[in-house]
């Protein structure tokens, strides 16, 4: 009797279980048409508009999936883990779009015609160990954002050098009428890296060898002196009461937020920021942060070509991927994604304005200096931390540059 | 459980001024955010930012609807309730069988090591595993289903559960279910016909807890969302806020949209939880 | 939110009357009750091969990587005890331990006193009493999401609650302008939200142990003329002792994990002033792709809270005979 009972039950929740399963299907099959999965962090707004051409020329229907950025890491590690139904990435590049390359997450795409279509910066970003696995499709340029109606009511001009740029920011906190001179984010720890950005870009530039030298153990980050020069400075911004207030903890919406409502009169921050600021009756401009000295030329602005877009390696439609791979270079794609997501796109010939305010951007194109795609992963990402410290006071700028390099130590350890 | 019994002899009338002070102090600390919460989903952005503590000037609805629409809300909603009542089901039902095997099989070591097992459940971090997890479910063909979701919340339930309710057993004399047995009913009629009956109390502090923790869970759902059509509210949420991060009345309204269901729930349950919650626990 | 309970302690210690020898008028021995039910046992199959297989499984299986070099995607390399023997050199881990512990100090002894002091307030039945008990306990149904996203609100520095209140001090600069963005009231300002939400939690348990105070104690006290902090230190809290236990573990065992309310607040700044164990574990895994070093981390925090809470446990039922 017992014994009957327990099994009955036994058998019962396995049926339960059984016929649970039968019928959670999530319906998703498609029956004949072919439908194409993105997985991506950016193409917020406008993720389900932004393909809709695609699929009327071609039948193809396509569903991004958009996944919050400090969330984004996890996330695509466990669907490339498993592989699950992807068809395009579209992830950072640098030392996230190395990592996935090297495990053989990208399909080969060396020599495919439409990569004729990009920036040779593009191209180069989608290259790992000889081969193409995909291409940036957005450029950007790192500088600063300043209010340029408050300049000119105060008679500031365009910094041209470190001095300049600290006397302007001591001109506003004196006269600006409350408005802090800067608003930095600290509450999104990335946001930080904006000011040595061009100080890691120029050095690199002009020492080629140094990114490669950097991992092997032959150079440190004390190399490039104007790593901690830049610390230095930082921490004089500090000291001078530069920064809003809540910069400590403020996210990067919130720091676009502030320098759009005008409360802050210098944005320290990329070309993308652009994309969703409402500046609110002033005409926002654009400068390269000034890291040179008075008696030097003008610091040029970093630039990176950003947004790696690949075909996954077992796609079960490589060639319908193939084929929104190209359609991303084509103009007519191009001028939507700089229209819609208000960022510059990678292909050529494109003049969709992407925002009103891009004038002063686009200045800073020309002369810019590439910033290395090398950079390791701990580097990169707690990297910005030691900004932060500075801002909370907590660490020198002495200490900072050790543990930028401890950083590049455990990077070098990790051998990635 | 007994009857509320009254404390302490009545005080002087100082004292009763004094606590209902401290009272109203902590009812303003505890519901005050909640209130703000509701409040400011009821007004304008502007007014958000103009004055953020005062009353709406006309409460609008506007919030709501642009949440509601923006935000995917409904087919959310659907994939919230399946989880919930599936995880929650299923972690009712197995967890009260394996609590009552704990509270009763020989010998008796067998039941302590049943619970104890379990019980390390209560350390275990599911997030550094979730990487794993997903391999595995894949390898069982779940991904792209709601039921990794739901299994994975099951198994993170089970602990408290089986701990709920095989404290809820221990504490039952065993003489009615003697009884039933010389009656001749097997374990399993027992715990069917006799016991399950008589552990309402245990069963609605498994529910309401168990809905607690899988409406509200956020890095499985996340995780396992393989596509946007099986993201959970809370991912939603998470998602919307990513979208309009600045919108704080249409985020607040999406936040109090989450919140209601549960609260509702607990309304209808409540006067089963304070017994509930406290009766797995007070022995310790 | 990690939970309750009490578990071996519990079915052992209410042995009760099925020790009795289990025969009867009219039946005889029931000698199989005795014995090993393999039968009974399938009964709690079920929940076990999902938890084994969904839970416990997976954790114990990805432990592995703790010994090997891994990115997260490429071949693990093994690399023997070598993330063992970096670990014990780890400044940073060693301060996020530390910032951890004062974190479950700090939220410990905030829910346990304000838990006790609503069941000590609402413990007698009054009008209005089980509707507060009630409205004290919503904060712990909700979302966390939905949490960060409130207070997140409150302590935002431009449109949030605290920086007016700041205003209204005239002190626009300083913790209250800022209290998310400064390293000395950051780690408070994160452990007031948790207090918060689950203060009512533990007030439940209270009110639970404060049923069990018989009556007629408190009627010999006063005859004895205990009257106020005397008769709460001398009789009500070594009676409530166990809740004591209860509420102790609950506050640990969730609280040296505590993730979710840092990573949605602070992501674990000003300068790492509120990076716990788990904020920073997460972050070596997925910011840092250093996923083999991260299981490291893991493993031992794992270590750590089983150590504490069966410590603590251990310590609670000494004291309580």
């Amino acid at each position: 009797m017992n014994k009957k009972n327990a099994a009955r039950l036994g058998a019962g929740a396995l049926a339960v279980a059984l016929a649970l399963t039968g019928c959670a299907g999530s319906g998703g099959g498609g029956d004949e048409e072919v439908t194409l999965h993105v997985f991506t962090f950016g193409f917020d707004k406008t993720t389900d508009k932004v393909f809709d051409s695609f699929t009327e020329d071609t039948g193809i229907k396509v569903v991004a999936e958009r996944v919050a950025s400090d969330q984004f890491p996890s996330v695509l590690q466990s669907r490339v883990s498993a592989k699950t139904d992807l068809d395009l990435i579209n992830l950072r590049g640098g030392s996230e779009f190395n990592k996935y390359a090297e495990a053989g997450t990208f399909a080969d795409i060396t020599g495919a015609k439409y990569l004729g279509n990009v920036s040779k910066g593009a191209i180069q970003n989608g290259i790992f160990d000889g081969k193409s696995y995909g291409f940036s499709m957005s450029s950007y340029v790192v500088g600063v954002y300043y209010n340029k109606d408050l300049f000119d009511k105060l008679g500031i001009s365009v910094p041209k050098n470190w001095d300049e740029f600290t006397a302007a920011a001591t001109t506003i906190r004196e006269k600006g009428n409350g408005v802090a001179p800067l608003v930095a984010s600290a509450g999104d720890s990335w946001t930080n890296q904006y000011y040595y950005h061009n100080a890691i870009a120029t050095f690199a530039n002009e020492n080629p060898d140094f990114m490669e030298q950097l991992k092997t153990g032959d150079a440190t980050w004390a190399d490039n002196p104007m790593m901690l020069t830049q610390f230095e400075r930082f921490q004089d911004l500090v000291k001078s009461g530069d920064f809003i207030t809540g910069a400590q903890s403020l996210k990067y919406t919130d720091a676009q937020a502030a320098f759009g409502a005008g409360k802050a009169a210098m944005w320290v921050m990329g070309s993308w920021g652009i994309g969703g600021l409402t500046p609110a009756g002033f005409t926002p401009g654009a400068f390269a942060l000034p890291i040179n000295d008075a008696n030097q030329p003008t610091a040029v602005a970093s630039s990176l070509s950003d947004n790696i877009v690949g075909a996954t390696s077992w796609s079960k439609h490589p060639k319908e991927a193939q084929q929104l791979l190209e359609w991303l270079t084509t103009p007519a794609f191009a001028n939507t994604f700089q229209e819609r997501q208000g960022i510059k796109s990678t292909v050529a010939g494109i003049d969709a304005p992407y925002s009103e305010f891009q004038g002063g951007w686009d200045a800073l194109f020309p002369d810019s200096v590439a910033f290395p795609p090398n950079v390791g992963p701990s580097v990169n990402g707690e990297g910005p931390a030691v900004i932060g410290e500075i801002l909370a006071g907590t660490l020198t700028p002495a200490a900072a540059l050790d543990k930028f390099q401890a950083l590049q130590d455990s990077d070098n350890l990790t051998g990635y | 459980m007994t009857i509320t019994t009254s404390g302490y002899p009545r005080r002087k009338a100082a004292s009763s001024g004094l606590r209902a002070l401290v009272l109203a102090v902590a009812l303003v600390a505890i519901i005050g955010p909640l209130a703000l919460m509701v409040i400011t989903s009821l007004k304008t952005q502007g007014e958000i930012f103009t004055s953020p503590i005062a009353l709406p000037a006309a409460p609008s609805l506007d919030n709501y609807v642009r949440a509601w629409e923006l935000g995917g809300i409904p087919a959310k909603a659907l994939n919230s309730i399946l989880v919930t009542v599936g995880s929650v089901g299923i972690a009712t039902i197995a967890g009260a069988c394996a609590g009552y095997v704990a509270a009763r099989i020989r010998p008796r070591w067998v039941g302590g090591a049943v619970t104890a097992i379990f019980a390390f459940g209560l350390f275990l971090p599911a997030q550094s595993a979730l990487v794993t997890l997903f391999v595995q479910m894949q390898q069982l063909g779940l991904t792209g289903t709601l039921w990794p979701i739901i299994l994975v919340d099951t198994a993170t339930q089970l602990p408290l559960t089986v701990v709920i309710f095989a404290a809820f057993f221990a504490s039952l004399p065993e003489e009615i279910e003697e009884a039933a047995f010389v009656d001749g009913l097997g374990r399993f009629g027992v715990l069917s016909r006799i016991v399950i009956p008589i552990a309402k109390p245990a069963i609605a502090t498994s529910i309401i807890l168990g809905v607690v923790a899988v409406w509200n869970e956020f890095f499985v759902a996340l995780i396992f969302a393989t596509d946007p059509s099986l993201q959970t509210l809370p991912i939603g949420l998470a998602a919307f806020r990513g979208n309009f991060a600045t919108d704080w009345g249409a985020s607040l309204a999406y936040s109090t949209m989450v919140a209601v269901p549960v609260l509702i729930l607990y309304v209808v349950l409540q006067r089963y939880i304070m017994d509930g919650v406290a009766s797995g626990a007070v022995r310790g | 939110m990690t939970s309750p309970t009490d578990t071996a302690v519990n079915s052992s210690q209410s042995a009760g009357p099925a020790d009795r020898t289990l025969t009867r008028e009219g039946g005889g021995a029931v000698p199989r009750r005795s014995r090993f039910e393999w039968t009974f046992l399938l009964l709690a199959l079920p929940g076990l091969a999902i938890y084994m297989a969904f839970l416990v499984w997976p954790v114990l299986a990805s432990f592995i990587y703790s010994f090997t070099r891994w990115d997260g995607i490429n071949e693990p390399v093994f690399a023997g005890l070598t993330n063992y023997q970096r670990l014990f050199s780890d400044r940073q881990y060693g301060q996020a331990l530390l910032t951890t512990l004062a974190f479950a100090a700090i939220i410990l002894v905030g829910q346990v006193s304000a838990g006790l002091g609503l069941a000590l307030l609402l413990n007698k039945a009054r009008r209005g009493t089980s509707l507060m008990r009630a409205a004290f306990f919503t904060p712990a149904l909700l979302s966390t999401a939905v949490i960060a996203l409130i207070w997140g609100f409150v302590y935002n520095p431009l449109v949030g609650v605290t920086p007016l209140i700041a205003q209204g001090l005239g002190a626009t600069t300083g913790p209250l302008a800022d209290v998310l963005g400064n390293a000395s009231s950051a780690i408070w300002a994160v452990s007031g939200v948790v207090i918060w939400q689950y203060a009512g939690y533990i007030m439940v348990i209270y009110l639970a142990g404060l049923k069990n105070v018989p009556l007629e104690v408190y009627e010999a006290a006063d005859l004895d003329g205990a009257t106020g902090w005397r008769r709460f230190r001398s009789i009500t809290w070594p009676l409530i002792a166990p809740s004591t236990t209860v509420a102790v573990t609950i506050s640990l065992a969730g609280n040296l994990k505590l993730f979710d309310q840092v990573f949605l607040l602070t992501g674990g700044g000003p300068a790492g002033a509120t990076d716990t164990a788990a904020t920073l574990i997460y972050r070596t895994a997925f910011s840092n792709s250093n996923y083999g070093y991260s299981v490291t981390q893991s493993v031992i925090l794992t270590l750590l809270t089983v150590v504490i809470v069966i410590g603590q446990r251990a310590l609670a039922s000494r004291s309580n005979k």
